[in-house]
């Protein structure tokens, strides 16, 4: 446990890529607090699952905190309004991924009156995984999934890592959920473990956040502990945190749980701690605003369904830079235009700079095999690249793209600057569309 | 869509590795420089022209290339890269069109016809090699010796061995102040030898090699595993371990392994199979210069292991994360840890043996038997079969070998004069192993009648050879 924490010995999942961590604009700006929006569209679907349904009719006045959409059946999640307002209907509007979506329109009317969730008469799994339910938390690392569905796991899981890996550059803000709310992150896992029925739980830290790992490890004791992870991309992907953490391989095609491990991201541990004792819902979230285009990249609290147009001014940024993503520069979404709305899985908005990021012409593969010693999945993309084209799937299929997690390893490394992310991608898709 | 405005959308990752095509030529180019800067040094501007003309044309036939199938100018210098390749790979003296037909025949034929960069099946420079070595033979094996102020501005060819092709007469005795062995890797590691322009002299190979690894272009695994290859080869075949650095330092062996056996679009995309086809390279060097009628095996090694790259790069893939086999245990990484097992054999194999042979006892040509004198002195018989004249003749001497001055004391013939010729015993008499040693051409004769020469020239190996069976018994004697 200890060599893992000395020198060159770190743990670490095989491969990956070490791009620029660029994390010094924000690590040392504490958390602010974005202003409060004039008005907000919250998505209905800001999670994996089926969207939520209303259950506010048009005209009708809301505090903050106060249920607004609620879970469908089946994999879904509630939504909480963040601001004390009229709801001005359900509309449609555009989504990061630039689809129309059914949005909730609330219009501030500044009082700040809130509701809080009713506490718990008793902390026992149970009751906490019906908190984490109720209180609509999802997974906040990006992928949305809901948390009480993962949690659910019937005591198959023995070890909960948690995710504080932050491995993409720029993001800080699960650096500084971790510096300056320590003590209910700890709270939070504590009762995640308590729901999942894990007996152990690993904080995975990338090494590049001394403070972080050195604060974390003096607070923790007993059945959590910090695990200092090497500084590599996709450190914090699922399946290679849980290997750098706890040695173990999730089997292909299969779940976390199915090596025994539950996995949950620092900041949703902070969100169900928040739910529990504060009986917050989920509403707002801890955003980094970053980039050398932006006047004052910082750390905000920021509430769900904020245009990303305030934030942007509220921050100095310039909006004709060279390109705005929002999440990490490696996965994250390019932003197409600034009417779109924060939601809870959105970690990131950066506004990069001609000198941060690249306008790429892809060229012809000369076969140097980057991609192959890149890829963390033992995949080998330009190969698969290459199958796509011929439209051979099944040769696809066998040089692995549907284990593909799309963490863009191979279009970072390649020379030739061929999209080779999105050819694994579409690859796999193709494959499970028609179940070759 | 009215939301959008000037923004620019992109498929992420939206950061990129800084390297490029042209940047990755560009340091091929730059890793090759010092062996062309050895090339001219040794072997004059001539060579230089050459390598010019070879990279002039490798760019033009390229873009006529182009032009003539309608398709975009390319300006990412690999054409370049493979015209200075194949130009360092050429005799020094080689004429023009040798360099003109070699780059249309690498870049058109063995490149562009299969598709351009990265599509090639083999790689180009080491293709159009072997090409010009079937089609001009000759002139593709007549090496001159390598001469800093004597080919500077000449283009004379005097034709000099190699040591591949002459064995260790092609190498001079002593060099640098170390005589014997050691001073024969040392001038095959300088490149004061006959050879191609390019891959005399290792240290600026390897100085290139060190470039390359160090920018993360090309894979250091190629090229170490090659060499560990060759050299357990050479001593499975040769039966020697001196033979092993000789072997390794000769020839266009370490050029091939760092610039052309690691070439991208012919050598397998994932690092273990890499492994596998650096064995391969190292294997079939080794039997070609050993069993083959050619000297020199890299290039055809290269070819050869080149046609086998796509079936190891389509049938030995990479053990996927959490792979599983049809019975639902993981698959254990076999290639991995077979190549992992391989190499540490190879290396232990060459740890242990290369001690092991090196104590043997030396095989001796000429001694056939030695004893002491009253004095102390090395008395000793040498005789073998030489070809004087006409005819293979016998000669047998007895050699006196002061002890203490380690000086020729006296020579007797004992078996001379079969058909004329006798050695001029007195040039030898009172002189050191260096002396001797460094007798050469002129010094060897009194008279000009070459085949006194040539007795004399037997003699000299003769007694050169008693020298060391001399200096061996007496380190025997001090050490037991």
């Amino acid at each position: 446990m200890t060599a893992e924490s000395e020198g060159s010995f770190l743990a670490s999942f095989r491969k990956g890529v070490h791009p620029r961590g660029c994390k010094e604009l924000t690590a040392k700006a504490e958390i602010g607090r974005c202003p409060e929006p004039s008005c907000v569209w919250l998505p209905l679907s800001q999670h994996i699952g089926a969207p939520a349904v209303p259950v506010v009719a048009e005209g009708e006045r809301v505090l903050r905190g106060q249920l607004i959409a609620k879970k469908a059946d089946g994999l879904s999640a509630n939504v909480y309004s963040p601001i004390a307002g009229i709801v001005k209907g359900v509309t449609g509007h555009i989504t990061i991924a630039g689809k129309k979506r059914e949005h909730i329109r609330i219009e501030n009317d500044f009082t700040d009156e809130s509701v809080s969730l009713e506490p718990l008469a008793a902390i026992d799994a149970q009751s906490v995984l019906g908190r984490i339910e109720e209180a609509g938390i999802v997974g906040m690392g990006g992928a949305g999934f809901p948390t009480a569905a993962k949690l659910s796991v019937s005591g198959r899981a023995d070890v909960l890592v948690v995710n504080g890996a932050e491995c993409e550059p720029y993001i800080t803000c699960d650096e500084r959920v971790m510096l300056e709310y320590t003590d209910e992150l700890l709270r939070g896992i504590e009762l995640a473990m308590l729901a999942c029925g894990a007996k152990e739980a690993i904080i995975g830290i990338e090494k590049n956040k001394p403070e972080a790992i050195d604060k974390l490890s003096k607070r923790c004791s007993g059945a959590v502990r910090v695990c200092p992870l090497r500084t590599r991309y996709p450190q914090g992907a699922e399946k290679q945190l849980i290997k750098s953490c706890t040695g173990r391989a999730v089997p292909e095609g299969k779940l976390p749980v199915d090596a025994g491990v539950v996995v949950v991201n620092v900041h949703t541990a902070f969100s169900i701690c928040r739910a529990v004792e504060e009986n917050i819902p989920c509403y707002e979230r801890v955003m980094t605003v970053s980039g050398k285009a932006v006047a004052r990249p910082q750390n905000l609290w920021v509430k769900n369904g904020t245009p990303l147009k305030e934030v942007a001014e509220f921050c100095g940024a310039e909006e004709n830079c060279a390109r705005i993503v929002s999440g990490g520069p490696m996965m994250g979404e390019p932003v197409f235009s600034l009417k779109v709305c924060t939601s809870k899985t959105m970690s990131s908005l950066l506004f990069l700079d001609e000198s941060e990021c690249v306008s790429k012409t892809a060229s012809v593969c000369i076969g140097c095999g980057r991609c192959v010693q890149a890829c963390p999945m033992g995949l080998s993309p330009t190969f698969i690249e290459d199958a796509l084209f011929r439209k051979d799937y099944e040769e696809a299929k066998r040089y692995g793209a549907s284990s593909c997690i799309s963490c863009g390893c191979c279009s970072y490394v390649c020379p030739a600057k061929r999209y080779l992310a999105q050819s694994v991608k579409l690859a796999k898709k193709i494959i499970k569309e028609r179940k070759i | 869509m009215a939301e959008i405005k000037n923004y620019k959308v992109a498929a992420s990752p939206h950061k990129l590795d800084s390297s490029s095509t042209r940047r990755i030529m560009l340091d091929v180019l730059i890793a090759l420089v010092p062996c062309l800067i050895c090339g001219v040094v040794y072997f004059g501007l001539c060579a230089l022209l050459l390598v010019v003309i070879c990279m002039a044309t490798c760019f033009l036939s390229e873009q006529i290339y182009n032009l003539a199938r309608k398709k975009p100018f390319t300006f990412d210098l690999s054409a370049l890269v493979t015209g200075m390749i194949l130009g360092l790979n050429l005799p020094p003296r080689a004429p023009w069109y040798i360099p003109v037909i070699g780059g249309v025949f690498a870049i058109i034929i063995v490149k562009m016809l299969f598709g351009g960069l990265g599509k090639n099946f083999a790689n180009p420079a080491a293709t159009a090699r072997v090409f010009l070595l079937l089609a001009y033979s000759t002139v593709m094996t007549q090496f001159i010796g390598a001469n800093v102020s004597d080919n500077l501005l000449s283009a004379d060819v005097v034709t000099a061995p190699t040591y591949l092709g002459g064995g260790l007469d092609a190498l001079k005795s002593t060099f640098g102040g170390a005589d014997g062995y050691w001073g024969y890797v040392l001038q095959l590691l300088l490149g004061a030898v006959g050879g191609s322009i390019g891959e005399t002299c290792k240290i600026a190979v390897l100085a290139g090699g060190i470039y390359l690894t160090a920018r993360k272009v090309i894979d250091w695994r190629i090229p170490l595993v090659y060499i560990l290859t060759s050299a357990v080869m050479v001593l499975v075949c040769y039966q020697s371990a001196d033979e092993i650095l000789l072997q390794l330092l000769s020839g266009g062996l370490l050029f091939g392994a760092v610039f052309m056996a690691t070439d991208y679009a012919t050598s397998p995309k994932w690092r273990y199979n890499r492994v596998l086809y650096a064995v391969g390279l190292g294997v079939v060097t080794v039997l070609i210069r050993r069993y083959g009628t050619y000297p020199e095996g890299t290039s055809l090694a290269i070819l050869i292991m080149n046609l086998f790259v796509p079936i190891l790069d389509k049938y030995l893939l990479p053990v996927r994360f959490g792979q599983l086999r049809k019975s639902g245990k993981p698959v254990f990484p076999v290639m991995q840890w077979a190549m992992r097992a391989i190499c540490a054999l190879m290396a232990l194999a060459l740890i242990i043996a290369v001690p092991v042979m090196a104590l043997q006892p030396e095989e001796y040509k000429y001694v056939q038997s030695a004893e002491y004198t009253a004095q102390g002195d090395y008395s000793m018989e040498i005789g073998g079969t030489f070809r004087i004249g006409q005819w293979d003749q016998e000669r047998a001497y007895r050699v006196v070998i002061d002890a203490e001055t380690m000086r020729v004391s006296s020579i007797e013939a004992i078996k001379e004069n079969q058909y004329g010729y006798i050695a001029e015993l007195s040039l030898f008499l009172g002189k050191t192993r260096s002396e001797i040693a460094g007798m050469e051409g002129d010094d060897l004769s009194t008279d000009s009648e070459t085949s006194a020469t040539i007795t004399n020239t037997a003699l000299r190996d003769m007694l050169l050879e008693s020298f060391d069976y001399a200096k061996r018994e007496m380190e025997g004697k001090s050490n037991g």
